[in-house]
């Protein structure tokens, strides 16, 4: 029964493997070589080589992290924050990024007084990104494979000893498809909302995407937001107080 | 003569109580047995059952003044049916003079007739130092010069601000961690709307709290230097010194919001009807700072005394004085009494190191009474002893100040037994957990890098946005679908016979003219196999029984299924070659190949015409 997921999930495995080893090969040098420029404690040449391999178009959770560490060592706290929290998305569950992001926050200028939330909303937030978006895609179609197989062996075997057993297998795994993909969708969503982190040191928030409009507040460098529309070179973002205004885009980064 | 002195008594006691009768009750009284001199009190003279308004005189003297009044003022009661009705003046008097003074019986006049009052005796005090600090705070604003009036003149006949604020400590000379309560008060004598404190004063040297006003504030009428108002106090707070010298609080700032009233202009339509003649008014007001003597507490402080300062008594008491190893028991530590509480920490306790002791639930209830915290701090610890024996907790000890005895003064518990027992062999020991110390973090700074990487993934790559992985999806649906289609058109087959016989027709014609080709050279064979295809082919697909399947009968099963007659007549010479072949082999001159192809030619024309 079993036979056609292992093959598929064998074929995901090596597929995803296979693409990663060949891309890892290039980098895994400038990677090697930022590390040992950090332990030296030579930071500069550590942000440099990392930014090479950023450059070139791939990362990785270790590579986002240590970047994030050495700007922090160079006393840039918004690029810190900035790779900390793109490191934290892609391993979402990695116990030294998240403290190393809540240790860095310390040092912006700006704090918000955020209103309570309960423990069971913290904790279902939490949960909600537990998971990166790419493992419930493929813990998706696993449930998807599955469906399909037992199905077939369901239908194939009606009325048969083995076709009622496939027919719990498929409801089990039709009821798995359905949570594990629209748990997927949600993390599209949270994935497709717009975060950026102040990389001035000082910015200035309007009330339109205009020079000239009133300036609403003003936010410091690591500060982070949602960006809720878009009009030319302004984002309207809103900060976790629910504070809104616009900023010019190139005062801030996309994480 | 005797009987004539009884007549003469009766008649002129009957005559007194006559009299008596028609004398009407007159009391004089004062609100204050003692007043400072240039305080003003009020002195009231009532006249019970008093059918008409009486005409009171005050009394001349020299060591009073009339500040305000005559005030009219009339009771009416019926009290178990019967009815009295007291009507009386009363006066706002200022004393001018120390000492025991008297105030002579006034004058009244009740139609037409003179009675006299009592007197009244009254304490004069003179005048205290300045309590009220003597810094004046009109140098500070020009905004509030007419909050107050001058301390220095106390003649009641001057002009008094309508609205002044006031700063009243309870005291003003206290050592140091006794709290002082100053009481922030308003007079006025116009309409307050509202009025607002933006922070508490600087008060360097203090520790401020202030006093929750449970209402709003209640509005009383006082007479400040002879001047009535309405007062109110605003705000009640609560300074504990935590040095000693001469210390300041500074003036509270107070907004008020008050109803003045409008210049009246000439103007027809500027009627008090359709106007208001009043009009609020923002003001700003300063209180006087507040200078307090702040001693030390006396020297040489005992060598545990912690600051606090009171009146206190420190309690220890255990639930049970017999407990079993491992079993729990409440300590309970309260200090009860009057003094700065708020700043206070109970004495710790001390016990042998096989007994474990949690953390304590502390509890405390504290009230303000009479301008000084009343009240108690509590503490309950857990105890556990882990070890059999008798133990003694020692006496607890608090040295605090006591302000009213002005020296030091210790309260402690008494020492309290208790006694543990072993507990027996088959109870399994707990192990205390809580004894160890928590890893003492020294310092915090970021975690190290990761030498270790994680494999590299393209940068705002999102696997939703492959196609291959939607492809997994469609594949799937196909997949499913194909099944089901697949299944049916099995099952159908299945059931139908017929429909059985035709999908196969063609498929066994074909490997009977393939066994015909393979066996070329016996032509017998060969005849066989081809009769046999061409046979099979048209039983099966026409679906005909077995016992029909003689050359006749195909050729007219066919002949009804097409109207193709070249093609009947090839079919029919065909099936008669091949039986006759297969029958008297060597008859047939054509080759067996071309016979073969003859024979798929035949069958590829059938499945064309008869399906």
């Amino acid at each position: 029964m079993t036979f056609p997921i292992k093959i598929s999930l064998h074929l995901i495995l090596f597929f995803l493997l296979t693409r990663t080893v060949i891309i890892g090969a290039d980098f895994q040098e400038l990677m090697n070589r930022g590390d040992a420029a950090f332990t030296e404690g030579n930071f500069q040449q550590a942000v440099e080589l990392y930014t090479q391999i950023l450059n070139g178009g791939h990362t990785s959770a270790a590579l986002e992290y240590n970047l994030g560490n050495a700007c922090f060592k160079l006393d840039q706290v918004g690029q810190s924050i900035l790779h900390l929290e793109r490191a934290h998305k892609l391993s979402p569950r990695d116990e030294d990024i998240q403290f190393n992001l809540n240790y860095v926050k310390l040092y912006r200028q700006d704090q918000l007084d955020l209103p309570g939330r309960s423990a069971l909303v913290e904790q279902f937030e939490s949960l909600r990104r537990y998971f990166t978006l790419r493992e419930l895609a493929l813990a998706a179609i696993i449930c998807w494979v599955l469906l399909v197989v037992s199905f077939v062996i369901f239908w194939h075997g009606r009325g048969k000893r083995y076709g009622n057993q496939a027919f719990y297998i498929f409801l089990t795994a039709t009821t798995m498809f359905i949570l594990v993909g629209g748990w997927s969708l949600d993390s599209y969503r949270l994935d497709s909302q717009k975060q950026i982190v102040v990389m001035e040191t000082e910015v200035q928030i309007h009330s339109a995407p205009v020079e000239t409009s009133k300036v609403l507040f003003i936010l410091h460098e690591g500060m982070e937001g949602t960006v809720k529309s878009q009009a030319d070179a302004w984002y309207e973002i809103k900060l976790a107080d629910g504070k809104t205004g616009w900023v010019q885009a190139d005062a801030v980064a996309q994480i | 003569m005797r009987t004539l002195a009884l007549i003469l008594f009766l008649a002129i006691s009957a005559c007194t109580t006559v009299v008596k009768a028609q004398q009407p009750e007159i009391i004089a009284s004062c609100d204050v047995r003692n007043v400072y001199v240039g305080d003003t009190f009020t002195y009231k003279v009532e006249v019970i059952d008093a059918s008409t308004t009486p005409t009171i005189h005050f009394p001349s003297t020299r060591n009073f003044s009339i500040v305000n009044g005559p005030m009219q003022s009339s009771r009416y009661s019926i009290n178990n049916g019967v009815q009295s009705s007291t009507r009386g003046v009363s006066y706002v008097v200022v004393a001018l003079e120390a000492g025991k003074l008297t105030i002579p019986p006034a004058q009244v006049i009740i139609k037409n007739k003179s009675y006299q009052s009592n007197a009244v005796s009254i304490e004069v005090l003179p005048q205290p130092g300045s309590t009220t600090g003597a810094q004046s705070a009109q140098s500070k604003s020009p905004t509030q010069k007419n909050n107050r009036p001058d301390q220095s003149s106390r003649t009641p006949q001057k002009a008094s601000p309508e609205l002044m604020v006031r700063a009243e400590p309870n005291v003003t000379h206290v050592v140091v961690g006794e709290p002082v309560t100053i009481t922030y008060k308003l007079f006025t004598q116009v309409r307050v709307y509202n009025y607002g404190i933006d922070k508490l004063p600087d008060a360097v040297g203090f520790w401020a709290e202030e006093i929750e006003q449970k209402t709003q504030p209640q509005l009383k009428p006082e007479i400040v230097e002879g001047v009535n108002y309405q007062s109110a106090v605003l705000k009640e707070v609560v300074y504990y010194p935590t040095r000693s010298g001469e210390l300041t609080i500074e003036p509270l700032r107070i907004n008020f919001e008050v109803q003045t009233r409008k210049q009246r202009t000439n103007n027809f339509f500027n009627d008090p009807f359709f106007d208001d003649v009043f009009a609020r008014t923002q003001k700003v007001l300063f209180t006087d700072a507040v200078k307090l003597r702040v001693d030390d507490v006396p020297k040489p402080t005992p060598a545990n005394y912690t600051g606090a300062v009171g009146q206190f008594q420190l309690a220890a008491r255990l639930d049970t004085n017999v407990v079993s190893v491992n079993d729990a028991v409440g300590f309970n530590l309260t200090l009860q009494g009057t003094g700065n509480f708020k700043t206070l920490n109970l004495p710790e306790l001390k016990l042998p190191d096989d007994i474990d002791m949690f953390k304590p639930e502390k509890e405390e209830k504290i009230n303000l009474v009479n301008a000084a915290y009343r009240g108690y701090k509590r503490m309950t610890y857990l105890l556990v002893p882990r070890k059999a024996g008798d133990i003694i907790i020692p006496p607890i000890e608090l040295v605090y100040y006591d302000s009213q005895q002005k020296r030091y003064r210790t309260t402690k518990t008494v020492p309290i037994q208790l006694i543990i027992q072993p507990v027996s062999s088959d109870q399994p020991l707990v192990t205390s957990g809580y004894t160890r110390k928590e890893v003492a973090l020294m310092n915090r700074d970021l975690r190290f890098i990761k030498l270790q990487s994680d494999p590299f993934v393209r940068i705002g790559g999102n696997i939703l946005h492959k196609s291959w992985y939607w492809l997994v999806f469609v594949a799937g649906t196909i997949f499913i679908i194909g099944t089901v289609f697949y299944e049916q058109r099995e099952n159908k087959i299945e059931t139908n016979q017929a429909l059985s016989r035709r999908l196969k027709a063609f498929r066994n014609a074909q490997q009977l003219i393939k066994l015909a080709t393979k066996a070329g050279s016996d032509e017998k064979q060969v005849y066989f196999y081809l009769s046999q295809a061409l046979v099979g082919y048209i039983g099966d697909s026409l679906n005909l029984p077995e016992k029909s399947l003689v050359t006749e009968a195909l050729a007219e099963a066919v002949k009804m299924r097409t109207n193709n007659e070249k093609l009947v007549n090839e079919l029919h010479a065909l099936l008669i070659r091949l039986d006759r072949g297969r029958f008297a082999p060597g008859a047939d001159e054509s080759s067996t190949p071309d016979l073969i192809r003859h024979a798929t030619h035949t069958i590829q024309q059938l499945s064309r015409e008869i399906k």
